[in-house]
């Protein structure tokens, strides 16, 4: 039943996403069509910034469209009156937003994907060969400087962090969603209430954690330390500080996870 | 439908095809302007080598007369051009192609005028002409004012006045800080045929409805001569691009 799930969420998703990504490689064939018809003209060159500027538009436009409908997709088949179907199949809450989060994770991803085609084509031809030739350039240098097992560690590392930390956002927004879901009206805007007070918590949290670390730094030798540990052990320093937000992540998620699971388990208010 | 996405998707291709058949203007300029450095230091460029002059010589080369429509950049064999590039080491060439000036202020001379070039630094150079810089307003320029630097040569009847002034005439005492209350201040300088060289020879300012010449002394005084009211014309006529040039730029 969950692979269903699966297949109906990316269904949905991509029926919403794909005329947006249809947008943005459109933008992409603009901007390198225009660029077929060089000149120092000063209106050209305006014209040609122009779709330049449409393509960033397109790309921040796909970017966003997938944050965007990932929560209402999740808000509408869950809690609106989608949801008196939606939970009646033979999926428990925790698989649904399971399948969910993962399935808007990877349409991020696509998303991302269909973004760099856009910019290939935008760039396509003497351009996309020479920034082909930097990336290669800049790779060679860091195989020559660093060793190649740590640095392709540190790919992967960053990979999966980056994945992680995706999921572990729109858990939050899903975590945010379910608590909006408790209230009899206004549910939308308890949720942005909800979101607007973490990310006010966040903030000075994370405001008192930096005076705290910067005070402990400054008045122990602590910060001496951990240079002369960075400078012994490089490579297993970067790891293991990518192992930690990496533990961090995983950490937050389960908790946005829990709430969610619990509310819609104990307290779910359907429309 | 079916038939509106294939005929959508036979443009998209031709489109993407035509596009990678067409250069790109940036990156053919980043090619022409890669100026590459071996492990020695020199410079190669169009199959010429400039090496660095190691001589301090602040009377070599004019800045106007490098090329800074062109970007160029000094960038090892093996970086691409983006690399080179975004490293910034620009520099520029003469417009003689003679010589290359780097981001640090270092000029490299070509491999074949190398020899002459350093005799003429070690050994100094007589001024063949004399001449004076200004700015005129550059034409087809749109949102921005270009200014591009032009030379004003004196002529031949032009330094027979002068030389008569300063021959003839006896410099003012007091009269250092004339210069700083003047309405326009030229400077002269005498320079090698080729504008490769040039030094200051003396300047000729205009204050209260008359011109004079300065120059310096063996102690670098400065020494200030007023011109003969009969040659007030011939003066105003010989820096009169400049004055132009400033009352447009100022006025």
């Amino acid at each position: 039943m969950v692979k269903k799930l699966f297949k109906h969420e990316f269904l949905s998703l991509f029926r919403l996403m794909f005329p947006i990504e249809c947008a943005v490689l459109g933008a992409g064939i603009l901007v390198r069509f225009m660029n077929l018809f060089e000149t120092k003209s000063i209106w050209f060159e305006s014209i040609t910034a122009s779709s330049v500027l449409i393509m960033v538009a397109a790309l921040l436009a796909g970017n966003v469209s997938a944050i965007v409908f990932g929560i209402i997709r999740y808000y509408k088949n869950l809690f609106s009156t989608e949801g008196y179907l939606s939970f009646t199949l033979p999926v428990t809450p925790a698989q649904h937003i399971f399948v969910k989060a993962i399935t808007i994770t990877a349409v991020e991803i696509i998303a991302g994907v269909v973004a760099v085609i856009s910019f290939c084509i935008a760039t396509a031809g003497d351009l996309l060969e020479e920034i082909g030739n930097l990336i290669s350039y800049l790779l060679k240098m860091a195989f020559t400087e660093l060793k190649p097992v740590h640095l392709i560690l540190f790919m992967i590392e960053l990979v999966v962090l980056l994945v992680i930390k995706t999921i572990s956002q729109y858990l939050l927004y899903y975590a945010c969603i379910t608590i909006g879901q408790l209230a009899h009206k206004h549910k939308v805007l308890l949720a942005f209430g909800v979101f607007g007070i973490y990310a006010v918590i966040s903030s000075v949290a994370s405001v008192f954690i930096n005076v705290f670390a910067g005070n402990l730094l400054a008045t122990t030798n602590l910060y001496e330390k951990i240079v002369q540990i960075f400078a012994k052990n490089p490579y297993t320093f970067i790891h293991i500080a990518f192992v930690i937000s990496l533990v961090s992540y995983l950490l937050v998620s389960a908790i946005y996870f829990l709430i969610s699971n619990i509310i819609i388990k104990k307290k779910l208010n359907l429309e | 439908m079916k038939k509106t996405v294939k005929i959508v998707a036979l443009i998209s291709i031709v489109c993407i095809m035509m596009s990678t058949l067409s250069g790109c203007s940036f990156i053919n300029d980043l090619r022409e302007g890669k100026v590459v450095v071996d492990e020695k230091g020199d410079l190669f460029y169009k199959n010429n080598v400039y090496i660095k002059l190691d001589k301090d010589c602040e009377e070599l080369y004019f800045d106007y007369d490098f090329n800074t429509e062109q970007e160029m950049y000094i960038s090892k064999e093996e970086e691409p051009v983006l690399y080179g590039f975004f490293k910034s080491d620009f520099c520029s060439l003469s417009r003689d192609k003679l010589l290359i000036e780097d981001f640090e202020g270092n000029i490299y001379c070509r491999e074949d005028k190398y020899d002459s070039v350093v005799e003429k630094i070690e050994n100094g150079f007589t001024p063949e002409k004399y001449m004076y810089t200004y700015e005129v307003y550059k034409e087809g320029s749109f949102l921005d004012y270009e200014w591009e630097e032009k030379i004003r040569y004196l002529t031949d009847s032009d330094f027979e006045k002068i030389d008569e002034v300063f021959e003839k005439v006896h410099p003012i005492t007091n009269g250092s800080n004339m210069i700083s209350n003047s309405y326009y201040c030229v400077e002269m300088y005498g320079c090698t045929e080729d504008l490769l060289f040039r030094k200051y020879a003396f300047d000729i300012f205009y204050l209260d409805d008359k011109y004079y010449l300065q120059t310096e002394d063996e102690y670098y005084n400065p020494l200030v001569y007023e011109v003969p009211a009969k040659y007030n014309k011939d003066f105003k006529k010989m820096i009169k691009e400049y004055v132009d040039s400033f009352d447009e730029m100022y006025y």
